[in-house]
Order: structure tokens, then C-alpha cells, then sequence
């Protein structure tokens, strides 16, 4: 899986790239961990060609600290493999998703 | 950017229809049918007769059986496909979320709408073409909005727009639906029609001596026995049988219902094994299978083989973990660490209940922990698994809780001595445990069962 | 099951208050206390007031109490008709047998002189 970080409206945007399961999401996890990523943050999810439940997990656990530090994190681009997958688990309840990276940065 | 492309914005909240959810809880309040046809087949209609090429339908609650129904429009000549809100969304944050759909010309937006009464000889593409940008019809029950729509001037006179009918009761339903029937050739309703007032569904078999009255309607594979008499006034569903000498007038028989012999539904909705008045919205949960129930398609090989190796699997268990138990059983009974919970599974429903009985251990002292990693407090429910009742995995109720919500079927339908969860480090709530409940049902097979079951005897997070 | 009888009419009438649910596991204690009371008389009041749940079965027990009465020159008259035990004896086309009443004095006036109405 590739992380690409750039910024929008000054707001930082990580685009995945790849299969964010079980053997993937301890990269991101580390990706997170290493820098400082406060402040509002949009994930494009466009090229994520497959998550399953542990990579759900880890979205999960961005978005409650994300919501305890106030800040928004946004969830842009998802495509229908994924769109289904949050839907399934219903996990689409716990996140702010838009189809328009620029209408997520509130361009 | 403008292209003059249209498109319409379906947007579903669960708090809206929840009236309907009420009643008819196995399915998606747009996939309830008003003359056999799913409300929301009547929105697509609409949408397409006013000239749109897309649809998009945004919910803030799962709707997997109505993407599983809808597809990605082909079926209708429309490309639909969905997006999440969340119910707190007001309709700017509704736009700015789907803001790249919407930018592809004017968007027609259906909020709070289960039904749009159109005629299909009327030409919607002028009516869309001459609506100011703002809501163009608002009824009691919902609107329609156009958005990005530069009007043109070159339309003369009124044009007749679609109208929304109240429709936030049973009974407005119960008369919608009659008055649909009497007005059918304003819509496409599904069925053979040879008059105006009479549809025929596939495989209808009409035994001899019954006798069908207009205006009728009836769905596809329907038995009617010998001495019935249906109609006037009737719509029977699909997947219907009506037992010999029963009178169904003035009523709706929604689909998968039996009717037992010499029964009269005169001015009623059945669904199932559910009969409502739709007058005075009171109901009956009838418990005669015999008078009136559901007709439930049989299990498919794919259901039975994973069953079977669930049973197997549970077998194997069983025989492994014997030694251990009768061992680690009195022990534990003896110092009182060893507690029983029993509870009914799914919670809230009506219909079939399941006695659950869960046991806490206390992981105290060397007894307790030991058991605890053999999963010792999982044993007596394995046999539950040889009988078919618990799956050997799936979904585990919570051992803390009695009020989990279950808003989906597929849950309810499949509770489990382990839970999927147990296979995942994350979950911290009811809910996550849920989403990896869910994920796992829906994409793993007998195999995968039985490698997550071993993820979750390994996985000694719970310890 | 609480029963009474009531002479008000010029008749004696039974007057009995139905449980809450009458279904194939308690219907049998129904059947039992009825014929005890049509050894005391044939006309008999069913205050269905309390009845939320009743099935078959228990229409059976009903259906079969109300002949008895007949067959002794009396009848079976249900009162207070929930709506729920009302629409399954319009589905089972029970409740044309009975005559209905709204409440259990009602139920007991009709039996003046007797006479099955």
C-alpha cells in the first residue's frame, strides 16, 4: 500500500493507494504514528482497491481521535468496492463522506 | 460544466419512513411494495421520465437489500449508484458531499419521498426544462428540488407537474395503494394486463372453482385453491398461496404470505404472519401457522454445506475440549466462578426467539484463566451448534448487554458461539464488534469459518 | 379466572373475565373452568376486556362453549372485543357466531327474557 500526503485549503490530504487489510494496515498505522498528524485531515480513498475488517478498524480509530481531539476527518472518493464495505459493517455512520476532494476541503 | 445532463439525488433518512420500518421490518421501507411494485421503482420512473440520465441515492442507514435490488440501474436504462450521509446533515452538507454528481448539470433532489404520483403520458423533461431552480412540488410528506437549472424562457403555458400524496400512515398507504390500482394506467405496474383494471403475474395457477373480481392484482408464482374468492379490491403479492374456500377482498397480501382455507381477509394487509387493519393501524402477530404465515424459501446447498461444516468443526470441539471440561467444571463450580446468563436472542423482535445461554467465567486463580484460554465457557453451547440453532461463528450477543440494537437482518439471523470479533485486536464497543460481525458474513465462506474460528481460540484479547 | 353471576335480567347469567392470553397452553384451564360454569347456567357473559392474545385454539374453546350454551337453550355473549381478538375472529369468521357487545352490562341486558337474540 502507498501513502501519498499533500495538502489542500491547508488541509492535509493522504491518498491510499492499494489493499489496506490486515498485512497493510500496520504501514499506515506506522505512517500515522511517526509524524505529527493533527489538525483536520481528508483521506482520499480513490485508488484503494480493497479493505477488509482490520483495515475498517484502523479508519475507525482515526476518526475517535480524531473526534476526541475536535478535529474532522474526512473520507473523500470511495470508490463502489469500498462504498460497500463501509456500508455492510455500517460503518459509514461514523464518517463525513463526500465524492469532491475540493467540497471535502470546503473549496 | 454546465452540460444540460440531468440527474436526480435520491436522499433516504431511516427517522422518515420509520412508521413503515415499523410494520415491515424484513425489508427496506423503499423496497415495500405499492401494487407489487417497490416504492422506489416508482422514484426511478419519475426520474427517468423527466429526462434523467443518473441517479444517485444517498442514505444515512444501511441499504445493502436495496443496492442488492437496484443494481446499477441497467435493469432501467438509468445509471444509479449511492453514497452515505449522516442523519445530521442538513441539505448544503448534502450537496457539498455529493457536490462532483451534482456538478454535472441540473440535479433534481427527492428528499422524505417514498412515492411521486406521475402519469407517464405527461412530458416531465418540459416540466424539469421550465421549474425554477427551488423546490418545484412539496407535499406533506416530502419535496422535490431542482438545482442548476438556468431556466429558459421559451416554455409556454402550465405544464403539469408530479404530485406527492400524503403518506405517513398505514391507512394513507392502504388507500394510496386502492387508488393506485383504480388509476393504473397513469403508471407501469408490473404483471399482464389485458384490462385496465386486471394484472396477471408469472406462474399464477387459479384452481378450479375459485373466482378472481376485479379490479385484482396478483403477483408471480401464486396458488389460489379451489372455492376462493379474490377481489374486488385485491393485490396479492408474489410467493402467495391462498388455502381452498378463503375470501380475500379490499386487501393487500404483501409478498410471501400463506392463507389458510376458509379464512375471510376483507379490508386488510397481511405480510406474512402479520395482519393489519389498516383503518385503526392495529395488528395481529398471528401464531397459527395454519390460519396465516410466512412462506420461507428453502435453505440453499451453499447454507446447508456450511452448516454442516460448522456442526462438524463443533463436533471436533467438543470431543477435544471433553477431558478439559470435566475437569475444569467442577473446579470451577465449586469456587462459584462459574455463572450462567440466559437471555433471549434476537432482542425486541416478536417472531422466533432463541433461548441464549452464555457463560462468564471469572478468571481467577489457575482454574479459571486455563478455561478461559481453552474457551471452557463456550462448551455447552456447542451443542446448540450440532442441533443448527447457534452457528459455531458469526455473531456473538454481547455477554454485557440485552440491548443490542439490531438493525440488520443477516445478524439477527445468525447468532454464533464465537464471534467474528473475537478474530480482531480492534473493536473496543458493541458497535465495532458489530462492523467486523458484519464484514465477515457477508464475504467469508465455510472455509474462511473455520481459519477465523481458529483466530478467534488463539486470540486471547478477551483474556 | 373470575366469575360471578348476575340476575339482574330476570335470568341468571354467568358473568366470567377472561385472562390476558388464551392460546394452546392455557386454553385447556378455560375449557375446564366452563364447564363448570354451565353446570351453574347456560347464559354466559365472556368480559373480553383483559384478552390481548388469543388464537385457535382458544377460539375453538370459545367457539365450542358457545354450542353448549345453545344446545341448553342459552348463549355465550362476548363483551369489550379488543381489536386484536376482534380481527382474528373476522379472519376466522368466528365473530359472526357470537353476538358482541360493548361492555359486560350491555352483554347481560341483552339476555332479558331470555331468548337467544
Amino acid at each position: 500500500m502507498n501513502i501519498a500526503e499533500s495538502t489542500i485549503n491547508g488541509i492535509k490530504v493522504l491518498s491510499l493507494e492499494g489493499v489496506l487489510n490486515a498485512a497493510s494496515s500496520p504501514k499506515f498505522k506506522a505512517y500515522l504514528e511517526t509524524a505529527d498528524h493533527s489538525g483536520p485531515m481528508i483521506i482520499n480513498l480513490e485508488q484503494v482497491e480493497f479493505i477488509d475488517s482490520s483495515g475498517l478498524g484502523l479508519l475507525v480509530r482515526l476518526a475517535r481521535q480524531k473526534k476526541s481531539a475536535n478535529e474532522a476527518l474526512k473520507l473523500a472518493k470511495m470508490n463502489d468496492r469500498v462504498k460497500r464495505v463501509f456500508e455492510i459493517t455500517q460503518a459509514h455512520s461514523l464518517f463525513d463522506i463526500y465524492d469532491d476532494i475540493q467540497a471535502a476541503a470546503g473549496n | 460544466m454546465n452540460t444540460g445532463s440531468v440527474q436526480t439525488l435520491i436522499v433516504l433518512r431511516e427517522e422518515e419512513h420509520a412508521w413503515l420500518q415499523d410494520l415491515f421490518r424484513s425489508r427496506h421501507p423503499m423496497l415495500v411494495t405499492l401494487c407489487n411494485k417497490p416504492f422506489i421503482e416508482y422514484l426511478i420512473d419519475f426520474a427517468i421520465l423527466s429526462g434523467s440520465e443518473a441517479l444517485r441515492i444517498a442514505s444515512d442507514s444501511p441499504i445493502t437489500d436495496l443496492e442488492n435490488y437496484c443494481g446499477n440501474g441497467s435493469r432501467w436504462g438509468i445509471t444509479i449508484d449511492y453514497a452515505h450521509i449522516l442523519p445530521e446533515d442538513d441539505q448544503e452538507r448534502l450537496l457539498e458531499k455529493n457536490r462532483q454528481f451534482c456538478s454535472r448539470g441540473k440535479t433534481m433532489l427527492i428528499e422524505k419521498t417514498l412515492f411521486v404520483a406521475y402519469d407517464k403520458k405527461n412530458d416531465y423533461r418540459l416540466w424539469l426544462r421550465a421549474c425554477p431552480e427551488g423546490v418545484a412540488v412539496s407535499g406533506t410528506s416530502g419535496s422535490i428540488t431542482i438545482l442548476g437549472n438556468k431556466q429558459e424562457n421559451a416554455i409556454p403555458g402550465p405544464i403539469p407537474g408530479p404530485s406527492l400524496p400524503m403518506l405517513l400512515t398505514i391507512g394513507e398507504y392502504y388507500r394510496l395503494a386502492d387508488d393506485t390500482l383504480k388509476n393504473a394506467d397513469r403508471y407501469i405496474l408490473p404483471g399482464y394486463s389485458s384490462e385496465p383494471d386486471c394484472f396477471l403475474g408469472r406462474n399464477v395457477v387459479i384452481q378450479k372453482g375459485a373466482e378472481i373480481r376485479k379490479p385484482v392484482m396478483i403477483g408471480n408464482n401464486v396458488q389460489i385453491s379451489a372455492g376462493s374468492i379474490i377481489g374486488p379490491g385485491a393485490i396479492i403479492g408474489s410467493n402467495i398461496i391462498i388455502d381452498r374456500e378463503s375470501v380475500v377482498s379490499g386487501s393487500i397480501l404483501m409478498d410471501n404470505t400463506f392463507i389458510g382455507e376458509q379464512l375471510e381477509v376483507k379490508g386488510r394487509i397481511a405480510d406474512g404472519s402479520l395482519l393489519i387493519d389498516p383503518e385503526s393501524g392495529a395488528t395481529l402477530q398471528m401464531e397459527d401457522p395454519h390460519l396465516m404465515s410466512v412462506i420461507q424459501p428453502g435453505a440453499s446447498t451453499k447454507q446447508i454445506i456450511r452448516r454442516l461444516i460448522h456442526a462438524l468443526a463443533a463436533l471436533a470441539l467438543l470431543i477435544v475440549l471433553a477431558l478439559p471440561f470435566l475437569v475444569l467444571r467442577p473446579l470451577l463450580g465449586l469456587r462459584r466462578n462459574w455463572h450462567t446468563k440466559k437471555r433471549l436472542f434476537p432482542p425486541g423482535a416478536t417472531a422466533k426467539k432463541l433461548t441464549i445461554e452464555q457463560v462468564v467465567i471469572r478468571p481467577e486463580g489457575a482454574d479459571g484463566r486455563l478455561a478461559i484460554a481453552l474457551s471452557i465457557d463456550r462448551y455447552p453451547s456447542l451443542f446448540k451448534v450440532l442441533g443448527g440453532k447457534l452457528r459455531l461463528i458469526g455473531h456473538r450477543p454481547a455477554v454485557s448487554s440485552d440491548t443490542t440494537t439490531i438493525s440488520s437482518g443477516c445478524i439477527a439471523m445468525n447468532p454464533a458461539v464465537f464471534g467474528y470479533a473475537e478474530t480482531e485486536e480492534w473493536p473496543e464497543n458493541e458497535r465495532d464488534e458489530l462492523m467486523v460481525d458484519h464484514y465477515h458474513l457477508l464475504h467469508s465462506g465455510s472455509l474462511n469459518d473455520i481459519g477465523l474460528l481458529l483466530k478467534a481460540l488463539l486470540n486471547k484479547k478477551h483474556m | 379466572m373470575e366469575f360471578s353471576v348476575d340476575t339482574s335480567a330476570g335470568v341468571r347469567v354467568g358473568v366470567a373475565i377472561l385472562p390476558e392470553r388464551i392460546d394452546a397452553a392455557s386454553c385447556a384451564e378455560l375449557q375446564a373452568a366452563a364447564e363448570g360454569w354451565l353446570k351453574q347456567t347456560a347464559n354466559l357473559v365472556f368480559d373480553c376486556s383483559g384478552l390481548d392474545f388469543i388464537d385457535s385454539s382458544g377460539l375453538g374453546v370459545l367457539v365450542s362453549t358457545l354450542r353448549k350454551t345453545i344446545e341448553q337453550d342459552g348463549d355465550l355473549k362476548l363483551a369489550c372485543l379488543g381489536m386484536k381478538a376482534s380481527m382474528l375472529m373476522e379472519l376466522t369468521k368466528a365473530k359472526r357466531l357470537f353476538s358482541i357487545h360493548p361492555d359486560a352490562v350491555s352483554a347481560i341486558a341483552a339476555f332479558h327474557g331470555g331468548v337467544r337474540q
